[in-house]
């Protein structure tokens, strides 16, 4: 498996690509932007993106989902499938997605947003907006707030220490770190 | 990519280290494990996919070296230069890192929480998307280096320089900045306040 992430100076959001070791079909986690830079990495490493995964429907995460659709077939897969123009695959924790050799575990983490998902594979966790280095998701009220926190600490708190994390903004980060020097964790329901 | 295996040994949770069955807790000799470790890192210009967490590495010269997406969690490190290197997705969180220098060294995506870095020398670099969240440092200078979307949340900064930075994107959150040094540094595009930054 060979990994590569891409940062948008757009959206200042990240896109990670996950293919197999030689060339071959890859999987495209968000797609925050299609720009030469990604297509680059993409080619030069011999891959076809064959399944993109949507962490959430917000315009940063997935407003380059039009100009990939021109270059490669792709199936599109989000939870709220209802929502995109495009034909979109639904998910969810008891319907992972499809990806060949690629076994993803899907969390659904609502908060930031109702359709926030994290993406579980073989230790890496690609957790959208939800968690990342330090911080959470921006909500708009209380209630969102508390679901957020909800979310995060039965479904991402509960991994294992050593999970790595792979945020939709922001460096990555590692499970321990969150939970012992996160503040934002620390707030009460 | 990330070539993590677990220790064979019984019941043990830890991965595996490069070129080894068992994590360093089981390792029969630890310090010939280092010394080999050593030899080869200074005998490859570029170091790829590698497990090397809680190895102790000093007196190493890495300078001007390629180092992607590799494991240094929890490495004791102590002047080892990585001057002029290219430090790619590497996590060395919780490590310990003294007297090391990176000067002119590229670092994006590197993962430096909850280390503890004293008399460390970052000039002149670009630290770009680096996560330093819960570190503690003490006695080290980032002067002029690109610090870009990079964090320091939680962060224990003490006689820190970071004069002539970009901080554009820098969260500083929740850090303890004592006698640190921002002179000609752009402060009003990090985050210093308490309130959440968020996405």
């Amino acid at each position: 498996m060979r990994f590569f992430s891409y940062f948008s100076v757009h959206h200042f959001s990240n896109c990670y690509l996950i293919g197999p070791e030689g060339p071959g079909d890859a999987v495209l986690i968000d797609a925050g932007v299609f720009d030469e830079g990604l297509l680059k990495i993409i080619e030069d490493n011999g891959l076809y993106v064959r399944w993109v995964l949507i962490t959430h429907l917000h315009h940063g995460h997935i407003q380059g989902l039009q100009t990939l659709q021109k270059i490669y077939e792709a199936g599109i897969h989000a939870l709220d499938a209802e929502q995109l123009e495009v034909p979109v695959q639904p998910i969810s924790e008891g319907k992972p997605p499809d990806c060949g050799p690629f076994s993803f575990r899907v969390l659904e983490t609502p908060g930031h947003s109702n359709d926030s998902v994290c993406f579980l594979l073989d230790g890496m966790l690609f957790t959208g907006d939800s968690l990342s280095a330090g911080s959470v998701g921006r909500t708009a009220t209380g209630y969102q707030r508390a679901l957020l926190l909800s979310s995060i600490r039965k479904k991402i708190l509960s991994l294992k220490e050593d999970v790595l994390i792979f945020p939709g903004h922001g460096p990555p980060t590692r499970l321990a770190i969150e939970r012992r020097f996160n503040p934002y964790l620390e707030e009460k329901l | 990519m990330f070539s993590l295996r677990l220790c064979s040994a019984k019941k043990c949770n830890n991965w595996a280290l490069y070129q080894r069955e068992v994590c360093r807790k089981h390792l029969e000799d630890p310090q010939a494990y280092d010394r080999e470790l050593a030899a080869v890192l200074s005998g490859s210009a570029t170091v790829s996919d590698l497990n090397l967490s809680s190895v102790a590495l000093k007196d190493l010269d890495l300078s001007g070296k390629s180092i992607e997406r590799c494991i240094l969690s929890q490495t004791d490190l102590r002047r080892v230069n990585f001057a002029d290197s290219r430090i790619r997705l590497v996590f060395m969180d919780f490590s310990v890192l003294e007297n090391c220098s990176f000067r002119g060294a590229k670092l994006s995506n590197v993962v430096l929480a909850g280390a503890r870095i004293e008399d460390c020398d970052f000039s002149g670099s670009d630290i770009l998307h680096c996560n330093f969240c819960g570190s503690q440092c003490r006695e080290t200078l980032f002067d002029g280096s690109d610090l870009y979307a990079s964090r320091f949340i939680a962060s224990d900064l003490e006689r820190v320089g970071f004069k002539d930075c970009n901080l554009k994107q820098v969260r500083f959150e929740h850090a303890r900045i004592a006698e640190a040094d921002f002179r000609y540094s752009n402060t009003e595009d990090a985050f210093f306040e308490k309130k959440a930054q968020q996405l």
